[in-house]
């Protein structure tokens, strides 16, 4: 009876709800349409952005590194790989291991240090405002201005380095014929003027963390470098995350430093991409291979970059 | 289901829609524009690159520097009524390539360009108009090698403004300090060794014989000195065919001269990344010779050298008297300009007596014709005229212009001096190796 009720009642109930859902989903329907305008409305200026400026420029880049554009000519001729299989061969090889070569070193350097500053700036040094202040004015000031000041304390003939060593009876600090220290200068460089960001970034990251955790650590008897392999790093991994992703971005996109401070040289040991990169496009007038080296370091970027965020969130995803 | 369906892709398709006209409206907005900026195709407004002392001037400076680039537009509008004249400075070098490439690519290109070292390479893209039957009347008159920059495969493509070229300087303060006679400069590469040394032993750290540079990178500036002791010995950067000639048996004995007199410059000062700090510690006292270019004068000048006098640069022996034109500003004509004969007239309007000459008294830049430079040799100070003797007696050429990966070409030459400069290795086997991978970057 219940259930003949209740399927008797279903029908004038249906009814009645169909007579509602009619009205109700034309009017939805039509409530649903004016949404979805005004989402493209305000969506149309962002995608056209987006298409003009990202999406366009990138397929047509990758369109380009296929062909042997000089930028000259007005016929580019297509080369299919060709542009690509000549990062196989001298001296792109050695270009792309400086590019590594400098990018590890800068993220390691950079890191560590950033997150060393960081811990004491948030534990336990005087004038903590003015060091967090102190650190980014690199960071803001043009990289034109700070590789002259680099180059006012490095300059092999008159620098501070070599007038220091000269007291010393030292001869002068010639980092510029030798390889080695031309690299670890410009490591180093980089770390100065780019460090900024990140400590402030660890900064965030330590405040966030709950200062009970530590005291709860301390009751434990968790001493400090247990506290913070133990605490600190593991609750810092989100933050620790993205400086190691922006800090390789910004590592092999070096430029500026090496443009104003050694131009690749000596021996073509800080000879970075994005550097042969510019000198194929606008000084050997060969934009297909400078297009296809821009695709080659924002393949390796990405595979860089997913695979330092996999290994990162191994645990997580576990 | 069905019509959700159809309204999602009826917005999808105006989303698309709108999105495909905007992108269309915006590339269609860039496809009006044509060679020479903006101009309308009636509208004869010739758009000049011009180097940026001439461009920034006009404006800036206009009783002094300024006349020279108000001088070409006002004589040649007058010339030509209807036509405008527009100079614009979009930088040099790097910079004006960029600029080039880019405006190229958006077919935004100007009438005419300017630069110095790189027309061959345009020329052989087919980039450039030929200026040959312009120039039937006036090619003598034009030093042969400033011209030389703008010529490919026997045609001319670009004409110069004005030139430079590299002499010798001397600060006889310190050279009468290390009491040595400074009446007159080292006449071989025996005696500037002989005397480099004596005076670099005599300063003890406060002064040293010679400023040698050493290379940096990819960049020119110890190229061009040291290309002026290769082609006095006869062992010129490149083959007249346009090759590498690196491993010269004569270049050798050059780079023996050069990696002994680099030891008479102040240690770290040869490869300081100031290519200014290394040539104006000779202003400042601390050395005493140096191979110099022809702006040395009112540069030393300024920096209140009162005792750098200037020469010839000493020859080797057997040797012939021999220098490297630089800063020698060239302009030529782009073929997709839209008024290529006007073009045409006004880079030949550059070398007019009149022009070239007031290049010389508006800004101080050497004339590159004859007859103006014989003009005007006599109102120039003793300190610039043997750079002007140079540039009208000696056998003068351009830094070779590579068709293929010029950075890589110059990359090796580079690496190589600087094994030369700081090693004992063996030369032959240095500059073996250079012209191994010039010759295999050339390849491309």
């Amino acid at each position: 009876m219940a259930t003949t009720q209740q399927i008797g009642a279903q029908p004038i109930g249906r009814a009645h709800d169909t007579s509602h859902s009619v009205a109700g989903r034309v009017k939805r329907s039509a409530t649903a349409r004016r949404q979805r305008r005004t989402a493209w409305i305000i969506l149309v200026p962002v995608l056209v952005y987006l298409g003009v400026f990202e999406f366009v420029p990138v397929l047509l880049n990758v369109a380009l590194s296929l062909t042997n554009y000089n930028g000259i000519s007005a016929s580019p001729s297509f080369v299919g790989l060709g542009n690509y299989l000549r990062y196989l061969q001298d001296p792109y090889p050695t270009v792309m291991l400086n590019t590594f070569i400098m990018a590890v070193g800068i993220l390691v350097v950079q890191t560590v240090v950033a997150f060393l500053i960081a811990l004491a700036i948030q534990t336990r040094v005087i004038g903590a405002a003015i060091h967090r202040a102190a650190w980014y004015v690199p960071t803001l000031t043009s990289a034109a201005i700070t590789t002259q000041v680099a180059l006012i304390f490095l300059s092999p003939s008159d620098g501070v380095v070599s007038r220091m060593l000269a007291m010393f009876g030292q001869g002068p600090f010639v980092w510029t014929t030798d390889p080695t220290a031309a690299r670890i200068i410009l490591i180093l460089y980089t770390v100065w003027h780019g460090i900024g960001g990140p400590v402030l970034l660890f900064i965030a990251g330590l405040s966030s963390i709950d200062p009970e955790v530590y005291e709860a650590a301390r009751v434990d008897g968790a001493v400090a470098i247990q506290r913070t392999f133990y605490i600190t790093i593991p609750l810092l991994k989100p933050m620790l995350v993205f400086v190691l992703i922006t800090t390789t971005i910004g590592g092999f996109q070096q430029f500026e430093s090496v443009l104003l401070m050694t131009k690749g040289g000596p021996l073509n040991s800080t000879m970075v991409m994005l550097l042969q990169i510019y000198d194929d496009a606008f000084v050997n007038a060969h934009l297909g291979l400078a297009a296809a080296g821009a695709v080659i370091l924002a393949l390796l970027l990405l595979a860089f970059s997913l695979t330092m965020l996999r290994m990162m969130t191994k645990d997580e995803q576990r | 289901m069905k019509t959700s369906t159809g309204h999602r892709a009826r917005a999808v398709r105006a989303g698309a829609g709108a999105l495909a006209a905007s992108v269309l409206a915006i590339t269609m907005s860039g496809c009006g524009a044509s060679p020479g900026g903006t101009q309308a195709s009636d509208d004869k407004t010739l758009v000049v690159w011009a180097e940026g002392t001439t461009a920034d001037t006009i404006k800036s400076d206009p009783d002094k520097q300024g006349k020279y680039g108000q001088y070409l537009i006002d004589t040649f509008e007058k010339a030509h009524p209807g036509v405008t004249v527009k100079i614009e400075n979009h930088g040099w070098d790097d910079v004006l390539r960029q600029n080039l490439t880019t405006a190229l690519l958006a077919g935004t290109g100007p009438d005419i360009i300017v630069g110095e070292n790189y027309f061959q390479s345009y020329a052989a893209n087919d980039a450039l108009v030929p200026l040959d039957d312009e120039i039937k009347d006036i090619k003598d008159n034009l030093i042969p090698g400033t011209l030389e920059a703008g010529q490919y495969d026997g045609k001319t493509y670009a004409l110069p403004s004005w030139t430079g070229v590299f002499g010798f300087e001397r600060n006889c303060t310190v050279i009468e300090e290390a009491g040595l006679d400074c009446s007159s400069a080292p006449a071989t590469w025996d005696d500037l060794l002989t005397q480099a040394k004596e005076i670099t032993a005599k300063g003890a750290g406060k002064y040293y014989g010679y400023t040698d540079q050493g290379p940096q990178g990819s960049n020119l500036g110890a190229v061009f000195r040291a290309a002026v002791f290769l082609n006095q010995a006869g062992a010129p950067l490149a083959t007249a065919d346009g090759k590498p000639n690196f491993n010269d048996p004569k270049a050798l004995d050059v780079y023996k001269f050069l990696r002994e007199i680099d030891k008479t410059t102040q240690p770290g000062l040869n490869f300081d990344p100031d290519e200014g700090k290394i040539y104006s510690a000779l202003f400042e006292g601390k050395s005493a010779y140096q191979v110099a270019g022809s702006w040395h004068v009112a540069w030393a000048a300024q920096s209140g050298c009162t005792d750098c006098q200037y020469s010839m640069v000493p020859l080797p022996a057997g040797g012939t008297q021999s220098s490297l034109v630089v800063g020698n500003v060239l302009y030529a004509v782009l073929k997709t300009s839209k008024h290529v004969d006007l073009a045409k007239e006004f880079v030949k309007s550059l070398t007019t007596d009149e022009a070239q000459e007031l290049g010389y008294t508006a800004i101080g830049r050497i004339p590159a014709t004859k007859s103006a430079l014989e003009a005007v040799r006599p109102t120039m100070s003793a300190a610039e005229q043997p750079f002007a003797d140079v540039l009208l007696n000696a056998d003068v050429h351009p830094l070779p212009q590579w068709s293929t990966n010029p950075q890589q070409v110059w990359q090796a030459w580079n690496d190589a001096f600087l094994k030369t400069l700081t090693t004992n290795d063996s030369l032959s086997d240095i500059w073996d190796e250079a012209q191994a991978t010039a010759e295999t970057a050339l390849k491309g």
